[in-house]
């Protein structure tokens, strides 16, 4: 690492942990530990474990995407959406906006993925669990699925494996429920997490940063709405071609080349 | 590292799976940008997203920005062509050989005509030209647009368009 940015870093926040005390927030005037605090650990650990002990919940993701333009200006757009998930093998997900629509379906035997606007869909033959098809959905169809690592059984373990320091930074507030940030570091990323409080510790904000990227562009994801005895059917999950919907393919599971020219 | 940066994205991705396809339902359709920044080279091209680590977003960006450079040559082809033809029509005008220079400009139009419908085959776009119908081939569902048809399918989270041999 640059030893002068280092240090630039390391005054910069020195001085914003100086402002942030004298402020009046007592819980930030430790310095950052090195390493994983096995505190972070333990909220981030009562949060995967909370998630992944529920059977049936819904959400609702506003999630917000940065892009850095070549003239340095910063856009961010804005895409709602929501999840409905049934262990141990069926997730729905729909994201609608201005920006997006289109619906995820996985119902134990296959998956869909389906474009209102194109009026298209594809569907292929999924495996049996929920944490199989999100693997499966991202090597073999290049398809993110949503809630990805938060769904699976092992998210802690997952997010914790190659972070290399995490602390808890304090409470805060996200959408009225009062929460514990966490924020870690990683190679390419950082990432916080707020957690609620609450008997329930759900997941209620999530940011990545791409700090080596130019920009350092983030990703934010902000969970309203948390159901987690949700009424639903089967039916939620087993998607029904909608009238004119034509089928196609999934590229990469087809032998045509999908390169652009 | 790769594999965290993947994982941590995916959780990123909560809810929001379709994060790598802003589609904007305008008739051009790009994704990340809107009309506005469709012009290749214009300041507004993105330099770079959050979650880049994002394979899917990273291809993206890069892909669009493929796809609009076939469509920019080949709208600079059809200019070139259009513009040989008035120059051939001018020149029609003032020549004695009027007919047969209108001729050449005919052949000009048809030729710029021609370098704008056509895509070589396997070219991906992330959306349709105007005027195009849906049909059955074999069991597979094309696009003719204007001639040139296009097979639809789902590239990660996005649906493409790639132009085909039915």
């Amino acid at each position: 690492m640059n030893e002068v940015s280092y240090f630039a870093r390391r005054i910069v926040s020195v001085v914003a942990l100086t402002m942030l005390v004298s402020a009046g927030w007592p819980q930030l005037g430790h310095t950052q530990p090195a390493g994983i605090d096995p505190q972070a650990e333990k909220v981030l650990r009562r949060m995967s474990d909370y998630l992944a002990g529920r059977q049936q919940f819904t959400v609702k993701a506003e999630s917000t995407l940065e892009a850095v333009l070549t003239s340095g200006q910063k856009l961010q757009y804005d895409s709602p959406a929501t999840l409905s998930v049934s262990r141990p093998n069926k997730l729905h997900a729909h994201r609608k906006g201005d920006l997006a629509n289109q619906e995820f379906f996985y119902d134990g035997k296959s998956l869909t993925l389906y474009s209102p606007r194109a009026n298209l869909y594809a569907t292929t033959a999924a495996p049996a669990t929920l944490d199989e098809m999100l693997d499966f959905a991202r090597e073999k169809l290049d398809v993110i699925a949503p809630a990805s690592e938060l769904l699976y059984k092992n998210a802690a373990e997952k997010m914790l494996k190659e972070s290399t320091s995490g602390f808890v930074v304090g409470p805060s507030v996200v959408g009225g429920v009062k929460t514990t940030h966490l924020a870690f570091r990683a190679g390419e990323v950082d990432w916080q997490i707020w957690i609620d409080d609450g008997d329930k510790p759900l997941p209620r904000k999530f940011i990545i940063s791409s700090k080596k990227v130019s920009g350092e562009p983030e990703f934010t994801v902000i969970m309203r709405n948390w159901d987690v005895a949700p009424k639903f059917t089967d039916q939620e999950f087993n998607f029904k071609a909608p009238k004119g919907a034509k089928k196609v393919e999934f590229l990469s599971l087809t032998s045509e080349p999908a390169k652009s020219k | 590292m790769k594999k965290f940066l993947i994982s941590i994205v995916l959780t990123a991705s909560v809810l929001c799976m379709p994060i790598a396809s802003f589609q904007p339902d305008a008739p051009l359709r790009l994704r990340f940008v809107g009309n506005a920044e469709a012009i290749i080279g214009m300041p507004w091209t993105p330099l770079s997203f959050a979650g880049v680590a994002r394979r899917t977003m990273y291809r993206e960006a890069a892909w669009n920005a493929a796809a609009y450079n076939v469509a920019a040559t080949n709208a600079a082809t059809a200019n070139m062509a259009y513009a040989n033809a008035a120059a051939a029509q001018a020149a029609a005008a003032n020549a004695s050989a009027a007919q047969a220079a209108a001729a050449n400009a005919q052949a000009a139009a048809a030729a710029a005509q021609r370098a704008a419908a056509s895509l070589p085959i396997g070219t991906t776009v992330p959306y349709l030209p105007p005027n195009c119908n849906s049909t059955l081939i074999n069991g597979v569902n094309y696009f003719n647009c204007n001639g040139v048809y296009y097979k639809a399918g789902f590239q990660g989270n996005n649906v493409v368009y790639i132009v085909s041999t039915p």
